[in-house]
């Protein structure tokens, strides 16, 4: 059936378009209008309204083990305002989907969990999801580079390991640290070494970034750098992008490295210099992980990090797991407006927002829930694009911690073009994802239509229409449909002889086959519909 | 799947072999006509545990599963103070130091000592020694926390005597380079495993050292992970206000079947022989492996056995974690979710609230 989405502003910046026009759809694909006289089936009169494609999400921890202990950890939080920090599967898709969002990453999965990763990613309605395959501290990797092996072997690993965990995509999160403290290592950074291996942290990079380029994986490595919320911690992000050497590489939360040590408390944003060498670094993408007040809990693979962490916990309590590989930890944290500390993460998140010139290279995330639930988004947009909201919220905040960060000289208003540019073209375009994140013909019919507000978090809070694949899923804030949700992954392609090897090594230190973690297919899975395959660039 | 009652009967009503359909429109009947119909799960795969929950859900009944009162000693542990834990594989791989804290019932984990290779070295680093200690016996509790107050330098009340020894496994516990402590939920209390975990938290402020949580039996594990995921909790919950309402005492499907709170049962234990039967005398249905326990039942199902008869998510005690297994189908033979549904499905769809 044709369908015609008639009049709207219709916001494309993959295609160059931001005026009033028309979308066609058929068959769940945007399609050239139709020859003089065809008649659609159906109209949705859009006269006044944004029309932009579906969103998309790179970064937001929504399935798998660490998840569900969140959730088993913080009973207390269900009913209260901070539910939306540990939304059960549910109310997942259907938060996103009001919202306008389509697909949603889960960016940190460890391969011995993704199992479950899947069962549970694949109950949440609506939305289209994909996994990132966490490496970088997991035991056989460490063997290949101990032993010297070269990156076809490791290239192997790598895309056996995606294809395996049905990924998208290779994290590393502070690669060598969980290996470390498992060797009662504190504080890990990108030099220091893995007691008795010889491997530091920029070797593991180094080495991943290779493979994901090698296996032609449309992602470029995303990485949760070292030494993550430390004051002081630009030096290591501003060291990380140079160590990457030109080769692309995906930073995550960034935010969360823009840490000078001004100030009376040595604590203070730098993110205009952190910003600055991103500007420059056109090889580099980020997404922020801003922090938005409020009751929240961390969920990290960073065990190291989460461990350190524990005593500023609120409530008083976590879970750490000392996984293989990774591992994670759970520890519940509320940012508050009064603590100077929160006030320059929140500013320094911003900066960033507002400092990094290209929106195509940086990226709306709260590295949900960590910095805040995704629910927040709409706030941040309303932030981003008012500069006078934005005054008014630094007058409610410590005097002392806005002195040290530059936000409220910063005049930078977003546009629309630039949110759509941030939150659909730009993560399609980065994630390899073609046939989304823009409204042209042969794009999937993924859209989501803005009724026009004054109060920009209003507007982009409930989404006046929400289509998905060309069905309706949201009408006027409502949920009006539940047509299947896919699950996405890349096709890797790598050596079979590389099984032999992991079969001797799971045998060996484990005592189990390592295709008792392989994770089955589609219809196993509970889901409807194959996956959806990305091939890899040759 | 079976359409008429045969050598193999699948279904029964009132202990006779029933057509499928007739069974389950019969099981139906039974469950929604109850004032409070409550779930009990005994072992079950996790499309059976989420077809629990959807079917509890229908109902607007409650559903737990029945081990989750021993399960809940290492949950109340967890969220309370909180914990630090690792993997079996990472024991395997590392430990240099195991500790088991009380008995690990047998049943529950037979392989145990080969799969943590418990007489070999950490197989990650064959050079290194493995110790294997054991704190066992009466006063567990009492023997935790003054071990928890030597490892603090704190004095004890215990003579010499007892205090010596834990003094020495303090020192061995302080000097471990990767410690493990493992116990189970079945032998150990609440209290005692909180105690634990405060003394592994206590023993990282030194050295690295972790917990294994063995836990107990009936794939509790899994269901936990699946009512955590669907309903945010790990069970038990009602759904009678329409969304699921968390109480560990209130809803325990035990508790409610023997005191007379619920009126009808839905039994589902598909992991081994149902020799545990359905707690209670209130109207069950149930949905087992074994024909006797089916027809014991009001309404009963003979279903599949996860993992063996069709394929499953399970937990896997060996990894700790959730695990697909290809089972072979076999004829005529449904799995547990595949039942529930048809129940489901069966509903009229006006369900008696409770």
């Amino acid at each position: 059936m044709l369908t015609k989405l008639a009049g709207g502003h219709v916001v494309d910046p993959a295609n160059g378009v931001d005026s009033v026009g028309d979308i066609w759809i058929e068959n769940g694909r945007i399609v050239r209008p139709p020859a003089d006289g065809v008649v659609p089936g159906t109209t949705h009169d859009l006269s006044g309204c944004v029309v932009m494609a579906g969103a998309i999400d790179i970064h937001s921890h929504i399935a798998g083990a660490n998840v569900n202990t969140s959730r088993l950890l913080l009973p207390e939080l269900r009913g209260t305002k901070a539910e939306h920090s540990v939304p059960i599967c549910d109310e997942i898709g259907r938060l996103y989907a009001k919202m306008g969002y389509t697909t949603v990453v889960e960016p940190a999965i460890s391969p011995h969990v993704a199992v479950q990763a899947h069962v549970e990613i694949a109950r949440i309605p609506l939305i289209d999801t994909a996994i990132l395959a966490v490496l970088g501290n997991d035991d056989f990797l460490l063997g290949l580079m101990r032993a010297g092996e070269g990156p076809r072997a490791i290239a192997d690993y790598a895309g056996r390991t995606l294809s395996a965990t049905r990924a998208l995509g290779l994290k590393v999160v502070n690669p060598g640290g969980a290996a470390a403290f498992k060797q009662n290592v504190r504080s890990f950074s990108l030099d220091d070494e893995i007691p008795g291996s010889g491997i530091t942290s920029r070797q593991i990079i180094h080495t991943m970034q290779a493979a994901a380029d090698d296996l032609g994986v449309p992602h470029p490595l995303h990485l949760h750098c070292n030494n993550l919320g430390m004051p002081g911690n630009v030096e290591t992000a501003l060291a990380t992008i140079e160590a990457a050497e030109g080769r692309r590489l995906h930073l995550a939360h960034l935010q969360f490295y823009a840490y000078g040590t001004d100030g009376a408390r040595g604590f203070s944003s730098a993110a205009p210099k952190l910003a600055a060498a991103v500007n420059l670094a056109r090889n580099i993408t980020a997404d922020v992980g801003q922090v938005m007040f409020g009751q929240t809990v961390t969920v990290s693979s960073d065990v190291m990090r989460q461990f350190n962490s524990r005593g500023q916990a609120h409530p008083r309590k976590s879970a750490i797991l000392d996984g293989d590989g990774n591992g994670g930890g759970i520890v519940p944290y509320r940012y508050r407006r009064g603590n100077y500390f929160n006030a320059v993460q929140w500013a320094a998140g911003l900066e960033l927002f507002l400092l990094i010139d290209d929106p195509w290279r940086v990226f709306m995330t709260t590295d949900h829930p960590n910095g805040g639930p995704f629910t927040s988004y709409p706030d941040l947009i309303a932030l981003l694009m008012s500069r006078d909201l934005r005054s008014e919220w630094i007058t409610s905040l410590p005097k002392d911690a806005m002195e040290v960060s530059t936000l409220a000289s910063i005049q930078r208003e977003y546009s629309l073009v630039d949110i759509a540019t941030m939150t659909r073209a730009a993560p399609a375009r980065l994630l390899g994802l073609a046939d989304r994140g823009h409204l042209g013909p042969g794009a999937r019919a993924d859209v989501a239509v803005y009724a026009p507000q004054a109060n920009k978090a209003t507007m982009f809070r409930d989404a006046e229409l929400v289509l998905r694949d060309g069905h309706v899923i949201v009408k006027r804030g409502e949920i009006v449909g539940a047509p299947v949700a896919n699950g996405i992954a890349v096709a890797a392609k790598f050596d079979a002889a590389i099984d032999r090897r992991l079969a001797t090594f799971y045998h060996d230190i484990y005592g189990v086959s390592n295709t008792l973690f392989d994770v089955p297919d589609a219809a196993a899975l509970y889901r409807h519909a194959a996956f959806d395959m990305i091939e890899c660039r040759s | 799947m079976m359409t008429g009652p045969d050598a193999h009967p699948r279904a029964f009503i009132a202990g006779k072999p029933a057509e499928f359909q007739a069974a389950a429109n019969a099981a139906a009947r039974l469950l929604e006509t109850a004032r409070l119909p409550v779930v009990a799960l005994d072992g079950t795969d996790d499309a059976g545990t989420r077809a629990a929950l959807d079917l509890a859900f229908r109902l607007k009944g409650a559903v737990g599963h029945l081990s989750m009162p021993t399960a809940s000693r290492d949950l109340d542990a967890m969220r309370g103070p909180g914990w630090i834990v690792t993997t079996p594989l990472q024991t395997r791989a590392r430990a240099d130091h195991v500790m088991i804290v009380g008995e690990i019932p047998n049943q529950l984990w037979p392989s145990m000592s080969d799969d943590l290779a418990l007489d070999r070295a950490p197989t990650l680093f064959p050079d290194m020694q493995r110790s294997l200690v054991r704190l066992s016996g009466d006063g567990i509790l009492r023997k935790l926390a003054a071990l928890r107050a030597i490892v603090k330098e704190r004095r004890t009340s215990l003579p010499g005597t007892e205090s010596k020894p834990l003094a020495a496994l303090a020192a061995s516990c302080r000097c471990a380079k990767y410690g493990v402590a493992i116990w189970s939920a079945e032998s150990l209390d609440a209290m005692s495993i909180e105690v634990l975990a405060g003394l592994i938290d206590d023993l990282n402020a030194h050295t690295r050292f972790s917990g294994l949580p063995v836990g107990t039996g009936g794939n509790v594990e899994g269901s936990i992970q699946a009512f955590a995921a669907v309903t945010g909790f790990p069970g038990p919950v009602s759904f009678a206000p329409g969304n699921a309402i968390y109480d560990p005492w209130r809803f325990d499907p035990r508790r409610m079947i023997e005191s007379g709170e619920a009126d009808a049962a839905l039994y589902v234990c598909t992991l081994h022989d149902a020799h545990s039967a359905p707690p209670g005398t209130i109207p069950t249905v149930a949905l087992v492996t074994e024909p006797a326990a089916a027809t014991a039942a009001d309404v009963g199902f003979v279903v599949g056995r996860p993992g063996d008869d069709h394929s499953a998510f399970l937990h896997d005690r060996r990894v700790g974690g959730l695990v697909h297994i290809a089972g072979t189908a076999k004829a005529g033979v449904v799995s547990a979710s595949v039942a529930l549904a048809a129940i489901a499905t069966a509903l009229t769809e006006m369900p008696v609230a409770c």
